[in-house]
């Protein structure tokens, strides 16, 4: 009957491993990145040789941990989220290019300098009203200086995003390294080796959230990944992984490279926060050349309309705005100290306005409003568009994480089916070992 | 299929927030009554409010300077007719001197009240307006006639004041010209300078007939002058009013434009909230009845 008992020792060993592995599962239901782990139970096959021939067996043995994974959904779910993580990230700065476009009121300040020149040119010899337009000529260059300031503040900020991306991304490559070596040492099956699988996974998905990556898995389960957008060596192989640099040439423009040995190869990320934040530094690169613009064609405008003209005294006018160094540095010249220099007429006396009349047209006819509300509507109208493709990309991220979830998050009323069903399988096996017991008892109780 | 325990709570955390952040966005609406916050909410609508604010900036500076230029041509008006006062004034006594009746003597007296005369025309045409320049100066700015005391009198350069600015590409002339106002025979002569002879003659003594009579021409000439001066800054007058009327309409129907692109339809908002904040607790509840149902109830 010794054999009885050792079937029965069999299955109470399994049972309880069974029981502490759907434990582990209860426990773990709100961990992010955790599988849902299962045991795979076989039955102890025995040798040949045995005395009896027609045996009942060995028991049971556990013989691995099972991980319920799906690398196919985990594959979508990862594009997934770096196409969302593009276009979210990207949207983030289109947001703050039209803070800064709209923060200072840039078109307002213009339109408020043009019309107080319309003021003067109704009674142009008014010290009071000459001193309303040179202030409002102040706060115009201000609100370009502001303005091109709140730019400045952009492009350190998507140089911090981008060194960010870049460290974050060489350290997830350094932990994958790490993951890997431990996967290579780990048994197969073993709880250590499905514990490694799930960082593996948890890292790949931060990983898809910064760039587009493909992997591929060995028969043990070490990640091999590239980053889409760059050739040479894989970033992480076995347990080498490169390094992710972030460099803004002198142009203004910026790029992603990541070095793995001594070759360095330039990311064209197509996917994650890398590339929505190539995306947003083109657009503030542009959006920028365009202010520029139009800041240079404004101030040379009012300069040549005041060359063009004579001041209160009768004097040939002298240049109103000075730029420094970016065009959308604007101030009044520090020549230009009082209202009486603006040049109002074109020799017809103090009270002649013509010159004025002049500026109005060229406001009409080059239309600097105009052209800022454009940069503002284009930069809301692109805005939209990806807040739009955002919904939709959610929509699908979404999708691949119920299908991900599907096979392999916990659900507790299925633990709690598995949880009676390995108590019955455990009491049962005790009640074995407590038959073979007393069955026993009956030979040793003959005398 | 299976949706796993942290799924359904997930789902559910998605989907109660993002039910209560478009509830409080209509909140917001209600409160500040406005459909847009931000030109990305609307960048067609932000396009047009963006034009609307240029215009109004411009109509306010516009509805200014019709407001000013309304008044100098009133107080134009308004001095005109005083000049013309004076000058029927002065026809009378000319005529007066003219009578055969008269003696020297009382030539005399007339001729000191046409001095007078001479000295309030002057100070009319140097009348200040409510922005401190003379009313009928010229773009040159100083006095727009100065009395040179010997009969003759000096006007500036006649470049005309610059037009007022009224509307996009419109402009009207606040003012005239006192050279234009005692213009006599297309600027052969001038009233001033007529009035100071005829005085002088009078004062002078001895035959005058001759002196008068013409003066009595030109005077009528000079209130013909007067009479056309008058006409044509009413007329001006009367276009700012016109288009006065036509930015007032033009800035209803801005506001009212403007009210449709950002204004919040507040009843049709306050349903939507209300359906909103329905939709929301039904949520809430349904979520925590199958929250509360777990198998680990039954385990015993």
């Amino acid at each position: 009957m010794s054999d009885l008992l050792s079937i029965g020792a069999s299955g109470v060993r399994a049972y309880q491993t069974a029981l502490a592995t759907v434990g582990e599962n209860i426990a773990n239901v709100g961990s992010t990145g955790y599988t849902r782990r299962s045991v795979n139970l076989a039955e102890a096959v025995g040798g040949s040789g045995s005395v009896n021939q027609y045996g009942a067996g060995n028991g049971v043995v556990m013989t691995g941990i099972t991980r319920s994974s799906d690398v196919y959904s985990s594959v979508a779910l990862r594009s997934a989220t770096s196409d969302l993580s593009r276009t979210t990230k990207g949207a983030d700065w289109l947001d703050r290019i039209q803070g800064a476009l709209t923060g200072n009121a840039l078109t307002t300040r213009v339109t408020s300098f043009f019309a107080s020149a319309q003021s003067l040119a109704a009674e142009p010899n008014s010290t009071a009203l000459r001193g309303g337009m040179l202030s409002a000529a102040a706060s115009a260059g201000i609100a370009f200086t502001a303005t091109g300031k709140a730019f400045d503040q952009v492009d350190a900020d998507i140089d911090t995003a981008g060194n960010q991306a870049a460290q974050t991304l060489t350290s997830l490559g350094e932990s994958m390294t790490r993951i890997n070596e431990g996967i290579s040492r780990a048994l197969p099956g073993s709880t250590a080796a499905v514990q490694l699988m799930d960082q593996r996974d948890n890292i790949l998905s931060q990983m898809s959230e910064l760039a587009d990556v493909s992997t591929k898995m060995d028969a043990l389960g070490r990640a091999t990944v590239s980053l889409a957008g760059s050739s040479g060596p894989p970033f992480v192989q076995g347990i080498n992984s490169g390094m992710v640099s972030y460099n803004r040439d002198t142009n203004g423009k910026i790029s992603f490279s990541v070095t793995v040995g001594a070759v360095v190869n330039r990311i064209d990320a197509n996917g994650g926060a890398l590339a929505g934040i190539s995306d947003g530094a083109e657009r503030v690169a542009a959006v920028r050349q365009e202010l520029d613009a139009v800041a240079s064609g404004f101030v040379k405008a009012v300069n040549d309309n005041q060359l063009a003209g004579k001041d209160q005294s009768g004097a040939t006018g002298i240049a109103m705005l000075t730029t420094g160094t970016n065009p959308t540095d604007i101030s009044v010249s520090t020549q230009f100290t009082s209202g009486s220099q603006i040049a109002t007429g074109k020799g017809g006396g103090v009270r002649d306005a013509s010159n004025l009349a002049d500026l109005e047209a060229t406001r009409v006819s080059k239309g600097y409003e105009a052209s800022l509300t454009t940069l503002v509507t284009g930069n809301a109208t692109a805005y939209k568009q990806k807040n739009t493709i955002a919904d939709a990309q959610s929509a699908i991220r979404d999708g691949a994480a119920t299908a991900l979830s599907t096979a392999t998050g916990v659900n507790l009323d299925s633990e709690a089916v598995d949880l009676m069903r390995f108590q019955q399988a455990y009491a049962a096996s005790g009640r074995v070992i407590q038959i073979a017991r007393e069955t026993m008892q009956t030979i040793l109780d003959i005398r | 299929m299976q949706i796993s325990t942290s799924q359904f709570y997930s789902n559910a955390s998605t989907r109660l927030s993002k039910m209560s952040e478009r509830a409080s966005e209509l909140q917001t609406q209600i409160s500040t009554g406005k459909k847009m916050l931000k030109p990305s909410d609307d960048p067609a609508a932000s396009q047009q409010l963006a034009e609307l604010d240029r215009r109004d900036a411009d109509a306010a500076v516009y509805g200014t300077n019709m407001t000013l230029a309304g008044s100098l041509l009133d107080q134009a008006g308004t001095v005109l007719g005083q000049i013309n006062t004076q000058l029927t004034r002065a026809l009378e006594l000319a005529t007066l001197a003219g009578n055969g009746t008269q003696t020297d003597a009382t030539r005399k007296i007339t001729a000191t009240e046409l001095t007078s005369i001479v000295g309030s025309l002057v100070s009319l045409a140097n009348t200040k307006n409510v922005r401190g320049q003379p009313l009928f100066g010229s773009a040159s700015g100083g006095l727009a006639v100065t009395d040179n005391k010997d009969g003759t009198f000096t006007f500036p350069p006649d470049v005309q004041v610059s037009e007022v600015p009224i509307a996009d590409g419109q402009s009207v002339q606040a003012t005239e010209s006192a050279k234009r106002i005692f213009d006599i025979g297309g600027g052969t002569d001038n009233t001033l300078a007529m009035l100071s002879k005829l005085a002088a003659a009078l004062n002078a003594g001895g035959d005058v007939s001759t002196t008068v009579s013409s003066s009595l021409d030109k005077l009528n000439d000079s209130i013909n002058q007067v009479a056309d001066v008058t006409a044509s800054v009413g007329a001006r007058g009367a276009r700012i009013d016109l288009q006065q009327q036509l930015l007032t309409t033009a800035n209803t129907d801005r506001t009212e434009l403007r009210g449709k692109l950002e204004q919040v339809d507040v009843t049709d908002a306050i349903v939507q909230l209300q359906q909103m904040m329905t939709a929301l607790s039904a949520s809430q509840a349904s979520f925590t009845k199958l929250a509360g149902l777990s198998l680990f109830d039954y385990l015993k």
